[in-house]
């Protein structure tokens, strides 16, 4: 047992260190040029009137963690997805959680803007982000609902989850539509937001954020061991021994808290909790031990990479890193392809 | 079987030829006026102005019909003094008003709110092109409707399939407002009140940056507009508000973004340090100011900003600031009075 434990650590070093690298190089990019030199000296002497140290501290550092934790987050629920559904394609969103997160964000900038000018004030953080998060959870909740008291929920519970969640994912999201449509001067602002950013997210935002993801995620490690089990269909669990639906439930449950945390602080960024999981099973393997924390590590570090290219490619202006994720997505699809191509060869 | 195949599918594509070869309108007559009225031969377009205030006739008639050319580069033929006007852009109506062609409008958007006269405009639409029910407009009969350019170019060309005419104008910078008030000014018979208006505007803008000169010998502040904060986002110098900072004498700190409402950079924002923070409010007096203020400091990082410490954070009123019309130079002269409170202090 003690050379397993030892083995797994092992593997996931590369991983490590590629989040590693990834958090320096964030730190020390950007629309500032913060020197390697300056990073080191600030990092151990904080000081409160130095511009550099500000702008690293307050500005720099939160973001850079804030994207690590995200992009963790929301591979750790992609790979869970992909566990419980058993299905490739199977990423944070598929049983509706953005779509209902946008709605609660949109009904929460729209209530918001009547009342307040359009600032952010300490107290109008938290609506927004609370809302989103309930909009999530709501959602995600109609469609276990449908899934436990219909019959086909019964029979086929994974598929009905996957139909009454595209189902309710398209109406929300129609919601939502009808929502911008009808608000027409909003219709900027909801639609940046959806378009997922870390731009103007500071401390306060992580302290809210980052306990839920760190405590759903280290939940979905616990249950690695029936991740595994389910991953191998619903009679072999149960003639394993597992309590499938408890267990199916609790994961799905721990997953959406994870997704409706990210979306709620950081819009609607797509791809990385389908792309991430993928390939780290290509590097460490399907069991869900290794799994786990191998695609946190991984979606941490591509979602800082992400974040980074977005706020420096066209500096000092920045591109909303959803698009940028999006655009990893196309040569991610095309690798795989080719890579399955040749596996069955 | 071959035999009636083939019959069959020459009989079929000959239908299919008949149905899409007959064109009843001919192309070159689609955005004319009223081609179905008989044209006078004698008809003389009315000449647009195009030099100062000395041409101005106390004795005026407007003499129709006209042809106007407008943003879309046609020359739209009006027949008749038109006494039913839509207007689909706030600041459209604006300018009807300004030169008092307040009692020739029947309708407006929603968001027409100024003067107090539009109260008794029909509202009809919402200023979302997806919204607007054309069933609505052609209910109230028109005989003119001005629209914005590119941004209702659906719509325009509904309503100019229906022969009704439509003027489109762009509104997005100061040399379009002057386009606009010439072109509407023609359309609707006061042609004598533009240039008055063109020159009144002018002179004013003129006045406000003789007023400035004297103070900008120190050098320009440094402007940084908030149009939202999650994400960060601005008006950069080649959006309008832009434009109207650049004319009040300031200088934008995202000055090397081409990207007319950006998202930007916090960190740059803060390595720059502006000297005066813009921030637009719906209503003057709808947001207070010291609680603004309050907010701003609270953020990491902006309690340093120049802005900040010496509490020049101010907020404009968004309809003098958005609107391309004739309130334009209100708006100028808002932002000036931010930007060199100095400037203004003996008044």
């Amino acid at each position: 047992m003690q050379s397993r434990q030892l083995f797994l650590i092992w593997r996931l070093l590369p991983l490590a260190g590629f989040l590693l690298v990834a958090l320096l190089v964030g730190i020390h990019w950007g629309a500032v040029e913060l020197s390697f030199g300056e990073i080191r000296q600030n990092l151990w002497n904080p000081s409160e009137d130095s511009q550099m140290s500000l702008i690293l501290w307050e500005i720099r550092l939160p973001r850079v963690i804030l994207a690590a934790c995200v992009g963790g987050g929301l591979a750790v629920a992609g790979a869970a997805f992909q566990g419980v559904f058993r299905n490739p394609l199977a990423d944070p969103f598929v049983i509706g959680a953005s779509t209902g997160a946008a709605l609660g964000a949109t009904i929460a900038l729209l209530c918001l803007s009547g009342s307040v000018s359009i600032l952010s004030a300490t107290w109008q953080i938290p609506w927004l982000i609370l809302s989103a998060f309930l909009g999530a959870l709501l959602v995600v909740g109609v469609v276990f609902i449908i899934a436990a008291l219909s019959q086909t929920g019964r029979n086929a519970p994974l598929l009905t989850l996957i139909l009454a969640g595209m189902a309710l994912s398209s109406f929300t999201g129609a919601l939502v539509s009808l929502i911008m449509f009808l608000n027409h001067e909003m219709l900027a602002t909801i639609f940046n937001w959806l378009l997922g950013s870390f731009s103007g997210r500071h401390w306060d935002e992580i302290s809210l954020v980052v306990p839920v993801i760190l405590f759903s995620g280290g939940l979905i490690w616990l249950m690695s061991r029936p991740l595994d089990l389910l991953s191998f269909g619903d009679e072999t669990a149960l003639t394993l021994g597992l309590a499938t639906g408890k267990f199916r439930v609790i994961i799905l449950v721990a997953a959406t808290m994870c997704t409706a945390a990210c979306v709620a602080v950081s819009g609607v960024i797509g791809f990385l909790g389908l792309m991430a999981p993928h390939m780290t099973r290509i590097m460490l393997g399907p069991r869900h031990g290794l799994l786990i924390p191998g695609s946190c590590l991984l979606g941490a570090g591509l979602m800082v990479m992400a974040d980074t290219l977005a706020r420096t490619v066209i500096a000092p202006a920045e591109i909303p890193v959803g698009i940028v994720t999006a655009m990893m997505g196309c040569p991610f699809f095309l690798f795989l392809l080719i890579s399955r191509g040749q596996q069955t060869k | 079987m071959k035999n009636l195949f083939c019959f069959r599918l020459i009989l079929l594509s000959l239908i299919l030829v008949q149905i899409t070869g007959c064109d009843p309108e001919p192309a070159g007559q689609q955005f004319s006026g009223h081609d179905s009225l008989p044209q006078s031969t004698d008809r003389q377009p009315l000449p647009l102005p195009t030099s100062g205030i000395n041409e101005a006739d106390l004795n005026y008639a407007p003499s129709f019909p006209a042809t106007v050319k407008d943003y879309r580069g046609q020359d739209i033929e009006i027949v008749n003094q038109p006494q039913r006007i839509i207007s689909l852009l706030p600041s459209h109506t604006e300018t009807l008003f300004a030169l008092g062609a307040g009692d020739q409008m029947v309708g407006c958007t929603s968001l027409c709110n100024y003067p107090p006269e539009t109260k008794g405009l029909k509202k009809i639409t919402i200023a979302n092109p997806g919204k607007i029910s054309l069933e609505a407009l052609v209910e109230l009969q028109p005989d003119l409707v001005l629209t914005g350019g590119d941004y209702h170019r659906e719509i325009s060309e509904q309503l100019t399939r229906l022969k009704i005419p439509v003027l489109s104008f762009e509104s997005q910078s100061l040399l379009d407002i002057k386009g606009s008030i010439r072109g509407i000014a023609a359309a609707t018979g006061h042609a004598d009140k533009a240039e008055l208006l063109v020159y009144k505007i002018e002179r004013e803008i003129q006045a406000i940056q003789d007023q400035l000169k004297p103070y900008q010998k120190k050098g320009k502040p440094l402007v940084f507009y908030q149009v939202w904060n999650q994400p960060l986002m601005t008006a950069g110098p080649t959006s309008f508000i832009g434009a109207l900072i650049k004319l009040a004498g300031g200088e934008n700190i995202f000055a090397d973004v081409k990207i007319a409402y950006p998202q930007v950079s916090e960190e740059t924002l803060i390595l720059r340090n502006p000297d005066v923070i813009l921030i637009p409010q719906l209503k003057e007096g709808s947001t207070d100011p010291a609680a603004t203020l309050l907010k701003l400091s609270q953020r990491p990082g902006w309690k340093q900003m120049n802005a900040v410490k010496n509490k020049r954070v101010y907020l404009i009123e968004d309809d003098l600031i958005s609107r391309p019309g004739p309130r334009v130079v209100q708006g100028l002269q808002k932002i000036a009075q931010a930007l060199y409170p100095e400037a203004f202090q003996e008044q």
